[in-house]
This record gives C-alpha cells, structure tokens and sequence, in this order.
C-alpha cells in the first residue's frame, strides 16, 4: 500500500509543479435551519499532512472523514492530447448546531510539502427549527415516520349492549413493502363481547391520512358489545412487520430494499359505556337491545291425544341477538314438554348482528280440552328512539281432540289421580237451595248449647220423677190402711154426732168398725163374715177378750139397726166401740212392732 | 230478652229469607239460560250479583261461575270458584271433576303431602256433612237420647227396654260425635285458609320484604294456603309444605 502510494506520489510530482496548491472550506448553504446538519468539507487538490481543525464553537462535531481520491482527465485539443492526472484529499465535517445565530468558521490549515495553506472561513446563519424532509437516506430514522397502526373506534359512548367497531388500519409509504406482519400483543377486549371480522384478503389501497397519501391496510375489524356499563379499557393491538425499505444503491449488487423490523401497536381507549336507562325499564326486560320482532307460533292449533306439537318463539332483527335470553314459554299441566331446541341463525357484519334466534318447544298433550296459552311478552331497548319497546305475542289455544277426558298422567299428585278415566266437564247445575252468605253459624250459639244440654237435663229429672211415682205406687197399702184408720175415725165422729138418731149411728158404727177392719187386717168388706174376721184378728195376736167384745160389738150393731133402742144403749155401744176398737188397736200395734 | 229475639229470628228465618231467596233463584235461571246459549260473560255477571249483592251462596251457583270462568279460559278465577263450591259440598263428584279440568291448566304442579292417616281420617269423616247439619244432628240426637231413655224407663216389655238401653248410648256416643265434628270444622275453617294465586306469575320471597330472595315462583292458579298475614305480605304455604311470603294482592283467599 505505502509502495502504490509512493508510486503514485512520484507520478503526480510532475503535474505537480504545473499546478498551484488550493486548500478551501465550503458548505453547501448559507443558512441553516436549526434542526439541519452541516456539512463542511475542506478539500486540497493535494495531498496534505498535519491537518489542523479550527475550532467549532457553537456546534456539535462529527468526523473528520477523510476522502481521497484522484482524477484523471484526458483532453485532445487540435490532435494533441494532453492527459491530465489530479489528486485531491477532502476533509469532511458533520457540525449540529447547538442554537441560532450567524457563526463564523476559522480556517483550517494543512501543510504540503513543507508549505502550510490555510483555507478561507466560512460563515454559517442558523435560523429557525424546519419540518426536515425526511432524509431518504436514512432507512431507519424513515421507517419511524412511513409506517404506522391507527384504531378507529365508532363509538365512545355507547349504551350497555350496543355495537361498537373498531377497525384497526396498518398505513405506510407506498414505496414500501410490508409482509411478515404478525399480531405479538392481541387485546383481551375485557367487558366486552367481541367478534373478528373474517379479513379474507388484506389488500392495500391508496388513502389519506393527515392530507398524505398512504398506502392503507384495514389490518383487523372487530365488533365489541359492551356487556356492562363503567369506562372500560381497551388494550391496545400491537403487531409487528418487516418493512422493505428502498435504499440508493451504491453499486448495482446491493439490495435496493434494507429490510427492517418494526413493532406498531395502536388502539389503548378508554370506552364509557352507558347503562340503559331505569326509567320505565319493563320488569320482564332481559338485556335485549336493537331492534326485533316477536313472535310465538304453534306449529298446528288443533292436535290429536298422543301426537306432539310444536311452538316456536322467535326473535328476529338486528341487536344482540347471542347475548339475551329468549322469554320461557310455560304449559299447562296437561302437557308433557321437553326442553326447547335453541336455535341461533346470526350473521355478525361490521354493523352488528343481525338474523333470528328461537327456541322450538316440543309438548305432547295428556288430557283433552282446550288449553289457553298464555301469551308471552318480550322488551327490548331501541336504539334509534332511546326507549324500550315491548312486543306481547297472541294468545293461542290448543285444542287437544280425541284422548280421555282427564288421563291421569302418571304423576304422584293425588288430588288428580283421583279423577277416574274418561270423565267428560260437567254441565253446570240447574237447581239450587240459597243460602245467605255470611249466616252465623248456630253452632256454639246460646241457643244451641240449651237446645243440646236440655234433652240431657231431662235425663236425670225424668228419672227422679219415675222414681218418685214409683215410691207412690209402691206405697198404696199404707195409704189405705192409713185412709182406713181415717175413716174409721171419722164414721166414729159421725156416729157420735148422730147419737139418739138409731139407723144413721148404727151405720156409722158398722162403717167405722169395717173400716178399721179394713186397715188393720187388709180385707175388702165381701171377705168379712164373722169367722173370717175372728180367726185373722187371733192370728194378729188379738187377745180372745178383745175379739168376742168386738165381733158382739158387730152382731149388736148389725142387730140394732132393724131393733127398738133407747138413746142409753146407743151411747153404751159407742163407748164400747171406742173402747174395742182402741183395745184392738193397742194389741195388733204390739204384734206389729214385735 | 235478646235470646228471645234470637230464637225469634232463627224461627222465622225461613220466612223472612224467602223473598230474596226467590229472587236469586230467578236471576240463578236467567243465568242458567245465558251459559246455555254460551254468553259465559253475562252469566258471569248474574251469578256474581247474586253473590255479591243480593248475598246468598250456594256450592251449584260457585260451581256454575267457576265453569263460566273455564269456558272463558280463565284459570284462576274458575279454580277459585271450584274450591269455594267444595267447601260448601266437600264430596261433590262434579265440582272435583271439573276443578281437576281447571288444573290441567295450570302451570304449577305441586305435590300434594297427604296428613298422617289419623288426621286423615278425621277430616273424611268430618266432611260428610257442613258444620251446620253436624250441629243440628247433635240436636237432634241429644233429643233420641232423651226419648230412648224415656222409653226404658217406661215401657215395661222387655224388647222395648233392651232396644232402648242400647239406644240410648248410641244416640248419646252420636251426640259426641256429631259435636265434636261441628266443633273441630269449627276449630279448622279458623286454621285453614286456602287461596288462589291470581297473578300470572308471583315471585315467593323468602321475607316479607321487597329486596327479599326469591324462594320460588307460583303461577296463575296453584291453591295456597295462608297462614299469617304481616303488612302486605302473607306467609303461604303448599300443599308440599314449601314456605314462603307472597304480596297480598296477588292471592285471593277462598273463605
């Protein structure tokens, strides 16, 4: 190397004497923008040792880079050529300015072959920052500003349950190439319901972004429906590519494209999300918002015993469509029903959802009859009006033909199994016996204690009565003897009143003797001949005296009534009546208390 | 003197009730005639006036307006009108046949326990008959006792008194037992108190409070029975001896 260049030194000796030495400093401007670079360069059609630098107040320096070179030129003038070698050593500098101003740079000096050139100053003015256009020789610093990720959200503010897009769009220089594009960092999309548009081809068009013309590529669009209300996060997307950035060649075999890797992410919001409004919320509302229509359909409204039914309840139109639940149909008992089949036939384009959901209901019937269906009310929240809307399906009645009357379903419900086979409704009834309502009921009244405890009550004095003349009528002897002995008495009074007139007192005495008989021995007057009388009076213990005083008192009474007699004998026999009779009576209550 | 009235009144009871008795048995026809030609609405109205504002009842006019109600699909309402017949006539074949029609078509189906079979059989034998001819049956046979043991005590053949002894502890056994039914219908139409729920759909909450949990859900129709009544709400009971309170406004009670 040193031999070439001594070589070469010695060649351009001879040219070096034609030619004078020039050593300057230039740079390409006058002024400078504040945020440029400067580049001064010194040059020496020569080659030149022991270059010495001014100094660079006021600026950042980069360098010096050295530059040599030669240059030859071959130039026939008239026929005659003259070939023409020169060599040339350029010194460069990079000088950042620090701030704004003129400056002037010192010159320079080098030394040639013992001589020391100096070179001219330069001035430079710095003014105000510019808008750099970008340096298209800087790949990288290019790519920072060419390629970019942008989020586009449709709604800030949206209701709970409402469609919201976000369509996230890679822009870039059109000169450049982009692939490999990768997602490295994919959002969660927390709170929120989210569906991938399916990108099928990603193609880039021609668009404008911030009045510059970009190549664009709708990279990803997703539809978010915000389950819940609050400021939600979004995460953002961050996707990295290889960008094939053109570069100037310096020779023909360089790659005209510097590949670089560049990491973009985009898409960090905050989302409020409305809650629906309370106001007027309806109480069977479920979260449906959008805008449907209702409706519930028997598959037929007549059905034979046995054969089954269907009914499908169906909500179609736009909204979110996969995220409520469809209103529950309910039955009768009298028919057996199997779980709904769910059936969801939704497409999901950027605008939202959009198709018809249902649920398929499957019932057999059990009994006959006709059976109301009630009807079913489904709410919704419409976007377009901000209120909710409600949609009540028809009633519809299903008429069961044919089958029992009230089968019993093998349930374990008593009070219907009860209900025998083939029972037909009843017909209403054509008589019937009024009653006031609310009529006291008799029981536990006054009334119906004593109508219940008197017949009771009479138990026991119906019994004291019976016992009473019971005791009578066993006690009829006594009454007569005692009536007797009071009669006996009493004809004896009589007898007495009548003394001195012979047929009533004789009548009297025998009367009164009969009836103290009649007492004492409980004889009827027909038992009563003399013998009789005088043998029951000896069995009673009479003393014989008595008896013979007595029976002559008989005879003579007797006797006297149909004989003359004075007043003297009658008062006799009535002395010995009271006599016999006390005598008799004394003797015969003797026996008896013995 | 107030007893006097009493007894007054319940002696000519029968007299007095004969002129709206008489009314109500026509509109009772007209209306007969209106479910006959199928005008169920009018029929309806009729037979409430009689309930309502001439204030007599019958189990066949509650059983007329609950099949009113049926044929209108009206379900709670003809279930309602049902029980109200029953309690009137607990045996009615034709009440329980149609109010089983009216279930078919609710939406609850509940177990029904049964009560233990002593109690059981209480209530079957207690439900021949209404409380009211339990009670004048006790009457009735508190009198047989007396005539029975007038009868043994006077009649000498012996027949008569051997029949008499005997009847008269039949008759008397009859008296207790016809008290002591008229006494525990009495005792139970306090206790029981069974209601229709007349939503479409009631939520049981497990406290009578508004925010309160919800136990369950009844539905239009299923039989509950009320046990205490606290503010608005009313603890109920099913016949599977769930719990729970419910708004009053939503049951109606039978009684």
């Amino acid at each position: 190397m040193k031999k070439i260049f001594l070589i070469i030194a010695f060649i351009s000796q001879f040219v070096a004497f034609a030619q004078e030495v020039k050593f300057e400093a230039k740079t390409q401007k006058g002024a400078y923008a504040l945020n440029e670079k400067i580049l001064l360069s010194y040059t020496i059609n020569n080659d030149g040792d022991n270059f010495e630098a001014p100094k660079f107040d006021g600026f950042k320096v980069e360098g010096p880079y050295i530059n040599k070179g030669n240059q030859s030129s071959i130039t026939v003038i008239n026929g005659k050529m003259t070939s023409k070698r020169e060599i040339f050593t350029q010194l460069n500098f990079v000088l950042t300015p620090k701030s704004k101003g003129t400056f002037t740079i010192q010159p320079a000096t080098i030394e040639y072959e013992g001589n020391v050139y100096k070179s001219n100053a330069v001035v430079v003015r710095i003014v105000d920052a510019v808008q750099m256009p970008s340096d298209p020789n800087d790949p990288l610093a290019q790519v920072g500003e060419g390629v970019f990720l942008v989020a586009e959200v449709s709604k800030q503010n949206p209701y709970v349950n409402e469609p919201v897009t976000v369509v996230y769009k890679v822009y870039f220089d059109p000169r450049y190439g982009v692939n490999n594009v990768r997602e490295t960092d994919n959002p969660a999309y927390n709170g929120f319901w989210s569906q991938f548009q399916d990108m099928k081809n990603l193609k880039a068009v021609l668009s404008q972004y911030n009045g510059k013309d970009y190549a664009m590529v709708e990279w990803r669009k997703v539809i978010l429906y915000p389950l819940e209300a609050g400021s939600k996060n979004l995460d953002p997307l961050t996707i990295t590519m290889d960008v094939n950035v053109p570069v100037r060649r310096t020779s023909p075999f360089d790659d005209p494209y510097k590949t670089v890797k560049k990491t973009i992410s985009a898409g960090a919001r905050t989302i409020n999300v409305k809650p629906l409004p309370e106001a007027n919320k309806p109480i069977d509302f479920k979260g449906a918002v959008g805008d449907f229509s209702f409706k519930v359909v028997p598959s037929k409204s007549q059905v034979k015993y046995g054969e089954s039914l269907d009914i499908n309840v169906e909500v179609s139109g736009k909204g979110n469509l996969k995220l409520f639940e469809l209103p529950k149909l309910e039955f009768p008992t009298a028919f057996d029903v199997f779980e709904p089949k769910h059936n969801e036939e939704v497409n999901t384009p950027l605008s939202g959802m959009i198709g018809k959901i249902s649920d398929t209901y499957t019932i057999v019937p059990q009994a006959k009859g006709k059976y109301p269906i009630k009807p079913l009310v489904f709410s919704y929240f419409d976007l377009k009006s901000n209120s909710y809307k409600t949609i009540t399906s028809e009633e519809f009645i299903v008429e069961v033909i044919d089958g029992p009357g009230l089968a019993t379903v093998a349930s374990n419900d008593s009070e219907k199994q009860d209900i025998t086979k083939n029972e037909t409704f009843q017909f209403i009834n054509r008589k019937t016996n009024f009653e006031p309502i609310d009529k006291p009921s008799p029981f536990g009244s006054t009334l119906y204690y004593s109508l219940l405890i008197l017949p009771l009550c009479f138990i026991p004095i119906l019994f004291i009565v019976k016992r009473k003349t019971d005791e009578y009528v066993s006690d009829e002897h006594g009454n007569r003897v005692r009536l007797n002995n009071k009669l006996a008495k009493k004809y004896l009074g009589q007898a007495k009143k009548e003394l001195g007139n012979k047929v009533p007192f004789y009548l009297a005495i025998e009367k009164a003797l009969h009836n103290f008989l009649k007492a004492k021995l409980h004889i009827e007057t027909s038992e009563m001949d003399k013998e009789n009388i005088e043998q029951l009076l000896l069995q009673k213990n009479a003393s014989q005296e008595s008896v013979s005083n007595f029976i002559n008192l008989m005879k003579s009474a007797e006797f006297a009534r149909y004989a003359p007699s004075s007043d003297d004998t009658m008062k006799l026999d009535f002395d010995r009546a009271v006599e016999s009779i006390s005598e008799l009576e004394k003797q015969l209550t003797q026996t008896k208390s013995v | 003197m107030k007893n006097l009235v009493y007894i007054f009144i319940l002696l000519f009871q029968f007299s007095i009730g004969q002129t709206t008795d008489e009314s109500a048995q026509k509109v009772f026809e007209i209306a007969n005639e209106m479910y006959k030609k199928g005008d169920y609405e009018n029929a309806i109205q009729k037979y409430e006036f009689i309930e309502k504002s001439l204030k007599q009842e019958s189990a066949d006019l509650y059983f007329n307006l609950g099949n009113s109600y049926y044929k209108l699909n009206k379900v709670a309402p003809s279930i309602y009108y049902y029980e109200k017949a029953l309690l009137l006539k607990p045996n009615d074949k034709n009440i329980k046949t149609n109010l089983a029609f009216a279930q078919k078509r609710t939406i609850d189906n509940i177990k029904v326990i049964n009560e233990l079979g002593f109690t059981r059989f209480i209530k079957s034998v207690t439900s021949i008959f209404s409380i009211n001819t339990w009670t004048w049956l006790s009457v009735i046979f508190s009198v047989l006792t007396l005539l029975s043991f007038a009868l043994f005590l006077y009649k000498e053949e012996s027949n008569v008194k051997r029949f008499s002894f005997v009847s008269i502890f039949v008759a008397l056994f009859l008296v207790l037992v016809s008290f002591s039914s008229a006494n525990f219908l009495t005792n139970y139409k306090k206790k029981d108190k069974p209601a229709i729920v007349f939503e479409d759909t009631v939520e049981v909450k497990a406290e009578p409070k508004e925010d309160a949990d919800n136990a369950f859900t009844l539905h239009e129709g299923t039989k509950v029975y009320v046990k205490e009544t606290l503010d608005n709400y009313k603890r109920i009971h099913l016949t599977d001896k769930t719990e729970g309170w419910v708004l009053s406004s939503a049951i109606k009670e039978v009684r």
